[in-house]
């Protein structure tokens, strides 16, 4: 579906900076895009529940990452909580708050393989387009939700300055240059810089201090170069660096953020993208080479209070290589078109994950657990820190083949792909600890030492999974006469790799630990953190209309999502405090989506998207209880966005025009459990702004949740306590944009 | 004490893995053979009504895998200080299934020294441990109750007292019964039996919880007539804490009408804490069993058994579980 609005607005060029082209859909698909290489058509034309922002769009937004377009885009929510690494998304009440995404993200073509590195800022985006729905045959692994495709500015289409600063509340500052410069008509670069600031907006009770203070650094070097009229090549690297606060969460039961451990969050990515592209007379052939690297660092006070019970840091290197090539039948109109494709990755990951347990975790969470079920021969721990070690490598490669046919005859068009896929993942472990407890024997009154024992750990171990998958898609698609848009119908297959979730190691150690003092029950490592891949089958009718001499643009559509092999948490039975990685679980999510754009006039533009979510558990039992028929927790069940653009011309050339803006962003319910029993009922965020200025220079006013709403963005449970994020306040700020 | 203990479970575990087998293929023939002693524990129920007796003995089977055939013989069945052997014809076995086992339904002759017997009913079937309901069926990876892995005490994921999925087969297990003459009827089985089943505990006020992870293993000593329980994951209340491994010794074991009792009162129950050289057994008061009873049921071949139990003041358990799945034609 494509976000009318945004069009429009392009269309309309009534907000944004100069540029040598305008800003259309066109212009966005002329560009060497994943998407332009793998859509058979335009995205609007084509069977795609599908938004597609402008840079004009975003800019008035003030978009400069996904969160940005969270409720924009219909049933697409991407929640503020933690720090950039909890960059969990959900569309369509599917989403992952663990390991492999149900997103998928291509960046300048570069396809983001860890959902560790979505959350960023990235200046001078040109469009980005969201897909609904699985899109895995086109897209492969990790696009069962849809997938996201961010292309950046090219130095082909703008030449110039262009210089943004902002400033805000919460000791926001962000600044961004980019440089773009075409030496000729055959080769254009473009290099861009940005910093952003935040002094942040939650206090930690404990020591008074700010948490959620950040600091971002990015560049970006752009080359494009038409070597012929049949060849060109583009090569995107970026890099950014962060190094943030984060994690202000509340205690459901103080209401306080307090916590006394070190919290942060660093990250350094480096990606890199080659797209060549060859186009004689009778097809394409486009190959998209991908390198990216990830070197980050998260520590957590894991018990978020202000006592000694446990630490985590997380230090992942991860870095991945991928090609994918693309045939496609340069027959557009003509009755066939085809495209074939092969696609093929290798991800490396180098993981080291310490759980340090401190004097208070030692004797609440250990010793007590223990001395609880034996009171006459009570242990306690020779030290009062130790260190449970995990350290993993886990190596992934992946190939697959995929192929599209796509028949027109008269106003309807027929499509059929499928893709056959496989992948292999290893993960070799060591798990290690070297503690000691003594056993102490009542004797009267007193205890005397019985008998010491040596907790010395050391387990290695190599588990490997493969998974061959096939994913067929089958559209039709029926155009309306007079160019009024058109009807789809579409079922396809979706699909979220399997793997390993490194993250239960910690609780396969605690258990373990526990084992060694005779409690609880062991796990089979394997078992426990591998998981088979999660699979959906996706209904589908909706509509692309043009109406009103296309002033007026209406998307809509309806689905349904049968979700099987879900991946899940659950508590095995006859432990204490483990859970496990399972495929426990089926879902089914039903609903519906509609966006409209209204280019009243040349002073007003209207817009609004809705989106409804119904989903629910069909089968899931996590070993205690049994959620059947409960709704899936973090998935909205509406999202809503409304959007009003007043355009007021001031008849001067050093004023340019004035434009109004105000806007809503409606989310929720939202249940925060399995159990549905807490909830975040549905909330609104009004937002504002005024845009003085014209296509060289601007001034924005702007301001989010202007009515201080109250709301929360996550909750979670950490030993029995609850715990919430709630979701900023009033934000208030100005943009200034330059560009020569 | 302690660590003699744990040798002991140990010791004992490895008696079971130790079937000495005897892989070959015959260069003359080209047959795939296989020849696996199995010691074992002869359950003697005398015709004459004079009484049960439990022996030491061993069994060694003769598979023939080209043919699908397969042969038993013993030469060390003691009665009453007389010595038996016997050693069959071999015929056809019964695939029950990959993962249930195999029957074997042979005829022959008994006898002593200077005595022959007719051998009756003789059935002998060699399964692997039933497969916990719900568990899916892996080849190559069966559920035991593992104490350590004798082949190699130093796996990497080697748990103590815990319940797992091995990586490398177990010798399969053995239940027997024949006739000799009219002399008496013999059921044998291993002395290491782990029974798997429904475990319901009930505990005041109106509370109950069920498990089918709990597993009863019993090692009987027919020198002393007393037998070890350990039971594995033992978890008496949704609250409470599991504890891996539960050890209940030198309980008294009586033999009754061709089957037996294991009973004891007010037994404090060990668990073992930490691993190897390091390992202790300690007593757990707080887990006293007022009383365990474990019997076998009758007409089950001691495959099945019946267990009830009270731990503390308030916990009171009852179990019903089986050692393999016998096929309905055994029971004949």
């Amino acid at each position: 579906m494509l976000l009318a609005f945004a069009s429009l607005e392009g269309r309309a060029g009534s907000v944004g900076a100069a540029e040598s082209v305008p800003d259309s859909l066109v212009t966005v698909l002329d560009e060497v895009s994943v998407t332009s290489v793998k859509q058979m058509t335009g995205l609007r034309d084509d069977p795609e529940a599908a938004t597609i922002l402008t840079r004009a769009a975003l800019e008035q937004l003030g978009a400069l990452d996904l969160r940005g377009i969270s409720d924009v885009v219909p049933n697409f929510y991407m929640p503020e909580y933690g720090s950039r690494i909890t960059s969990t998304i959900y569309v369509r009440g599917i989403g992952a708050r663990m390991d492999n995404p149900s997103v998928g993200l291509n960046v300048d073509n570069v396809p983001y393989l860890n959902k560790d590195a979505y959350d960023f800022d990235i200046a001078d985006i040109a469009s980005v387009e969201m897909l609904r729905g699985p899109q895995s045959t086109l897209y492969g692994r990790n696009t069962m939700a849809g997938v996201i495709n961010i292309s950046t500015l090219s130095p082909m289409r703008y030449q110039g300055w262009r210089v943004m600063a902002e400033g805000g509340n919460g000791g926001r500052a962000k600044v961004s240059a980019g440089w773009y410069h075409k030496f000729s008509q055959k080769f254009g670069i473009a290099a861009i810089a940005a910093f952003s600031h935040l002094d942040g907006f939650f206090r930690n009770e404990y020591n008074g201090k700010k948490i959620d203070k950040e600091n971002n650094w990015s560049g970006r070097l752009r080359f494009n170069w038409n070597l012929s009229s049949e060849l060109t090549v583009q090569n995107v690297a970026a890099s950014s660096f962060l190094k943030q606060g984060g994690y202000p969460y509340e205690s459901k039961e103080s209401g306080k953020i307090s916590y006394n451990d070190t919290c942060f969050y660093r990250r350094f990515t480096f990606t890199d993208g080659l797209t060549v592209r060859y186009a004689p007379e009778n097809f394409v052939l486009t190959s998209i080479t991908a390198v990216q690297h990830l070197d980050d660092n998260m520590t957590l006070d894991q018990d978020f209070l202000p006592e000694d019970f446990f630490t985590l840091t997380q230090k992942k290197r991860d870095t991945a290589l991928s090609e994918d090539i693309v045939v496609r039948g340069n027959r557009v109109g003509e009755t066939y078109n085809w495209l074939f494709g092969a696609f093929g990755f290798f991800k490396h990951l180098d993981m080291k994950a310490p759980v340090t347990f401190k004097d208070k975790g030692v004797a609440e969470l250990i010793e007590a657990h223990r001395n609880s079920a034996n009171p006459d021969y009570p242990i306690r721990w020779d030290s009062r820190s130790f260190c449970l070690n995990s350290d993993f490598l886990t190596d992934t490669y992946g190939l697959a083949v995929y192929h599209k046919s796509d028949v027109t005859l008269g106003n309807f068009n027929i499509s059929a792909a499928l893709r056959l896929d496989y992948e292999h993942s290893t993960l070799d472990y060591h798990s290690y600890c070297s503690t000691s407890y003594t056993i102490y024997q009542r004797q009267g009154e007193d205890f005397i030492p019985y008998h010491k024992i040596p907790v010395d750990i050391d387990d290695k171990g190599k588990l490997s999974r493969s998974f061959l998958t096939l994913l067929p898609e089958v559209a039709a698609t029926y155009m309306l006469p007079n160019g009024h848009g058109n009807l789809y119908a579409k079922v396809n297959k979706g699909y979220k790799a399997g793997g390993f979730n490194t993250q239960m190691f910690s609780d396969v150690l605690q258990q373990r630990l526990m084992g060694i003092m005779g409690i609880g029950a062991q796990y089979d490592v394997d078992d426990v953190v591998g998981y088979r891949p999660e699979k959906s089958w996706n209904f589908e009718v909706g509509t692309h209309l043009d109406l009103c001499s296309n002033r007026l643009s209406l998307d809509a559509d309806l689905f349904y999502i049968d979700c099987r092999d879900q991946q899940l948490t659950m508590f095995p039975d006859g432990t204490t405090t483990g859970r496990i990685m399972t495929n426990a679980g089926k879902t089914r999510s039903f609903g519906g989506e509609v966006s409209v754009g209204w280019h009243l006039n040349d002073r007003v533009n209207l817009s609004g998207s809705y989106g409804y979510t119904n989903a629910r558990f069909m089968e899931f039992f996590n070993g205690i209880s049994d959620f059947r028929g409960k709704y899936i927790p973090y998935a909205p069940r509406n999202t809503l966005f409304l959007q009003g653009l007043y355009t007021l011309p001031t008849n001067s050339k050093i004023l340019g025009k004035v434009v109004f803006d105000l806007n809503l962003r409606g989310t929720g319910k939202i249940y925060w459990n399995e159990s549905n029993e807490d909830v975040q009922k549905f909330y609104a965020l009004l937002g504002a702004s005024v845009t003085l200025g014209d296509e060289r220079l601007s001034l924005k006013i702007w301001g989010r949740n202007l009515t201080s709403t109250s709301y929360r963005t996550f909750y979670f449970m950490s030993m029995g306590n609850e715990f919430f994020q709630r979701g900023k306040g009033t934000e208030v700020g100005a943009t200034l944009r330059f560009s020569i | 004490m302690k660590l003699q203990k744990i040798s002991r479970i140990l010791l004992m575990q490895g008696v079971v893995a130790a079937g000495m087998a005897l892989t070959s293929c015959e260069p003359s023939t080209g047959e795939a053979t296989q020849t696996i002693t199995y010691p074992s524990l002869n359950f003697v129920t005398q015709l004459d009504g004079s009484g049960s007796m439990l022996s030491w003995g061993s069994y060694t089977f003769n598979f023939n895998y080209t043919e699908q055939k397969e042969s038993v013989a013993t030469s060390n069945l003691v009665v009453n200080n007389t010595t038996y052997a016997f050693s069959t014809n071999g015929v056809r076995y019964e695939d029950i299934s990959p993962s249930r086992g195999m029957g074997l339904y042979a005829e022959g002759f008994a006898g002593n020294t200077g005595t022959s017997y007719q051998l009756e009913d003789c059935a002998f079937f060699i399964s692997s441990f039933p497969i916990p309901e719900g568990v899916e069926y892996v080849p190559n990876k069966k559920w035991i109750p593992i104490i350590q892995d004798s082949n190699n005490p130093n796996k990497s994921d080697y748990h103590p007292g815990a319940m797992y999925r091995p990586n490398y087969d177990i010798p399969p297990l053995l239940v027997g019964r024949y006739r000799i003459g009219n002399l008496f009827d013999v059921v044998t089985c291993s002395t290491d039996m782990s029974f798997f089943g429904v475990t319901v505990t009930s505990y005041p006020p109106d509370n109950s919880y069920t498990t089918d992870k709990m597993i009863y293993r019993v090692f009987l000593d027919i020198k002393k007539n007393t037998a070890d329980v350990v039971i594995y994951d033992a978890k008496f209340a949704e609250p409470a804490p599991a504890l891996a491994t539960v050890y209940l010794p030198s309980l008294k074991l009586t033999l009754k009408d061709g089957n037996y009792e294991i009973e004891g009162t007010d037994v404090v129950p060990m668990v073992p804490e930490g691993e190897g050289n390091d390992a202790t057994l300690l007593p757990y008061p707080n887990f006293n069993f007022k009383h365990f009873k474990l019997s076998t049921v009758p007409g089950s071949l001691l495959s099945k058994v019946d267990v009830e139990y009270q731990v503390g003041a308030m916990f009171k358990g009852v179990f019903s579980g089986k050692y393999v799945n016998l096929p309905s034609k055994m029971m004949n």
